[in-house]
């Protein structure tokens, strides 16, 4: 029902010889409510995702309806991101992806882009740039 | 996106933040599809309402928890102070207000509560001589025993020191003896403190509410009646009657007077002469107190003795009397009135051996007398002697160590046994007059007499025979060898001036005739 989807990327900054890069992107639902048990799957599906290493995420927030406190205590605790793009389209998203960096944010580094091209690019900055 | 001046979001807005600040905090502000700043704006607003919604009820749940600890700290620290923190049971605090709900239950209708009030007859002893966790040990076993005794409705309390409290409700006259006598037959097993055995006897007041009682005028009569069970004797129960209140009140009165009198003219020595029964010939006198009272007369020692010792007033009353004495023995010396072998008797209260300074005082006195230690015989009843713990030894032996004679008065009336007479470090005996005189006929056995005489050489100790009062008695003890007594066939006790006349008169006793000094 939710539509999640893992994009191969080549980079054009890194070098051929740099081995793909894999994003773990999720799109949240449009118009839902996301509570704690949306939220879980989420997280669940990006553990597996990565298989234990931590893997760049990015999450298109764009069109909820609104976060539970539940769903953002998730967001904290998440252990298996390396490194979190949320990209929403409108100021309703840019708020609720405040709320969600906002109080106690993950370990890893994590921001709000207007648009995924920005949101990609800073995600592979993590990955490469230091 | 900017949002029109006509917005009705914008109206929504409003009245949904007046509904938040009116304290709502559940309310939310429904977003429009279209995602614009406003809606923004209006998401941001549910984002904070939903935060502060959650953080107030967090303070609220953590008021309540807050709320819960303090009740509960109330209710321990309640029970804390009703609590006697060595036994466990209730205290004086929790009694009185268990007393007030069974006065007021009984003016609802119910029938009486009964107070008993008990308290262990010489538990000091225990605590001088096995020291005081031992003394804790008997008082816990004691509580635990009384709450064994008591019925489940009943409250057994510690009022402090070796005093107990039991709360009988719903009484009779009939239940609250049956829950004294229980608790009599409960202590009255031995308990065991180490390597000894503690015999835990009480003496018992028991008072029936009446409707006028109050909590405190309940607890006043029952220690009322618990006074007067002590007066009587061990392991006595005493109900309360109203004339024990009056016997306390003239108590009261006379200890106040007593602890004036002393050091006044009100109380003066006499002394009763010791003759030698060889020759007649006085070879020492015995001090004795005596409280000449302005308005009731001559008290005897016998009664206020006990209370002096009762008020805590023996001491002063004890050197008193050994300054006095000591003093006129040096004039008696300066006259040449005494010969070299002269002794002065004074008797001095158990409690006394238990000051330490008491020796010191007595050196002291004797070395500002000038007096020989061998001239002074202190006089220490059997029962101070044997039931004395390490601090009475020690007094007694450091008097031994000064030179000064010891003496056991009034022997064979109490624990008298022939191994403690050859363990005591004493010198000599004074017979108690009960043996000379057999209590029921008032007739007199010589062979038991000489019997007792025997004992006592036997042991290596001096005999003086009190309480002789015929010519009879006196020439059988006489007969036994040396021996010395006094009695009222020789002299009854002389206030000084007699004393020194007789003296002075250097007259061997008895006197030819009665009356003549």
């Amino acid at each position: 029902m939710f539509g999640m989807n893992s994009l191969w990327l080549m980079p054009t900054e890194v070098p051929a010889t740099a081995a793909p890069v894999s994003v773990v992107r999720l799109v949240l639902p449009e118009g839902e409510h996301i509570t704690t048990e949306i939220a879980e799957s989420f997280a669940e599906q990006v553990r597996a995702e990565g298989g234990g290493v931590p893997q760049p995420v990015l999450i298109v927030i764009s069109g909820i309806a609104s976060l539970s406190r539940g769903a953002r205590a998730v967001f904290s605790r998440s252990r298996s991101a390396s490194a979190i793009a949320l990209v929403g389209a409108s100021a309703v998203d840019r708020v609720l992806a405040n709320f969600l960096l906002g109080g106690e944010p993950p370990a890893c580094p994590t921001s709000y882009f207007g648009d995924e091209d920005t949101a990609v690019a800073w995600l592979l900055e993590r990955i490469h740039g230091s | 996106m900017a949002a029109d001046a006509g917005d009705p979001r914008l109206a929504m807005l409003v009245d949904g933040i007046v509904r938040l600040s009116r304290g709502d905090l559940g309310s939310r502000i429904v977003p429009s599809p279209a995602r614009d700043d406003v809606d923004a704006v209006i998401t941001g607003v549910n984002l904070l309402a939903e935060e502060l919604e959650l953080v107030y009820r967090q303070f609220e749940k953590r008021v309540e928890n807050r709320t819960a600890m303090l009740h509960q700290a109330h209710l321990d620290m309640k029970r804390m102070a009703m609590t006697d923190a060595l036994t466990g049971l209730s205290n004086r605090v929790d009694l009185v207000e268990k007393i007030e709900k069974a006065l007021s239950a009984q003016r609802d209708g119910s029938p009486p509560p009964a107070l008993l009030l008990l308290d262990l007859d010489s538990f000091k002893n225990v605590n001088d001589r096995f020291g005081h966790d031992a003394g804790d040990d008997v008082l816990r076993e004691v509580a635990e025993r009384l709450r064994g005794a008591v019925r489940t409705t009943d409250t057994v309390a510690r009022l402090g020191g070796d005093e107990f409290a039991i709360l009988v409700t719903q009484a009779t006259m009939e239940v609250a003896l049956g829950v004294a006598n229980r608790a009599l037959d409960v202590l009255s097993k031995s308990i065991d403190v180490g390597e000894f055995d503690v015999h835990p006897r009480a003496s018992i007041g028991l008072r029936v509410a009446t409707e006028e009682h109050t909590a405190e005028s309940l607890l006043h009569e029952a220690d009322t009646a618990m006074y007067a069970a002590k007066n009587e004797g061990r392991s006595a129960i005493k109900a309360f009657e109203p004339v024990m209140l009056y016997d306390r009140q003239l108590r009261t009165l006379m200890a106040s007077e007593l602890r004036d009198a002393i050091g006044t003219d009100q109380l003066c020595v006499h002394y009763q002469p010791i003759v030698n029964l060889r020759d007649g010939s006085i070879n020492g006198v015995e001090v004795l107190v005596r409280w000449a009272h302005p308005t009731r007369g001559m008290i005897s020692p016998e009664s206020f003795i006990p209370l002096a010792e009762e008020i805590g007033a023996i001491s002063d009353l004890d050197r008193w009397v050994m300054a006095t004495a000591l003093q006129q023995y040096a004039i008696w010396r300066a006259a040449r009135l005494i010969p070299e072998d002269f002794q002065i008797r004074v008797n001095i209260s158990a409690i006394e051996l238990r000051q330490l300074d008491m020796v010191d005082f007595v050196r002291g006195l004797l070395k500002r007398m000038s007096m020989p230690p061998r001239s002074l015989v202190i006089e220490i009843t059997e029962s101070a002697l044997v039931s004395g713990g390490e601090v009475e030894t020690y007094s007694l032996l450091s008097f031994k160590q000064l030179g000064v004679c010891i003496e056991i008065d009034d022997f064979g009336t109490g624990y008298s046994s022939i191994s403690y007479l050859r363990k005591l470090p004493v010198d000599m005996v004074k017979v108690d007059r009960s043996i000379l005189r057999e209590p029921a006929t008032g007739s007199w056995q010589p062979e038991f007499v000489a019997a007792v005489f025997q004992l006592i050489r036997a042991a290596g100790l001096g005999a003086v025979f009190e309480g002789i009062e015929t010519q009879e008695q006196a020439e059988f003890l006489r007969s036994l060898g040396d021996v010395s007594g006094q009695g009222f066939f020789f002299s009854k006790p002389l206030p000084e001036p007699e004393v020194t006349a007789l003296l002075l008169s250097g007259s061997a006793l008895p006197l030819p005739q009665v009356g003549q000094h």
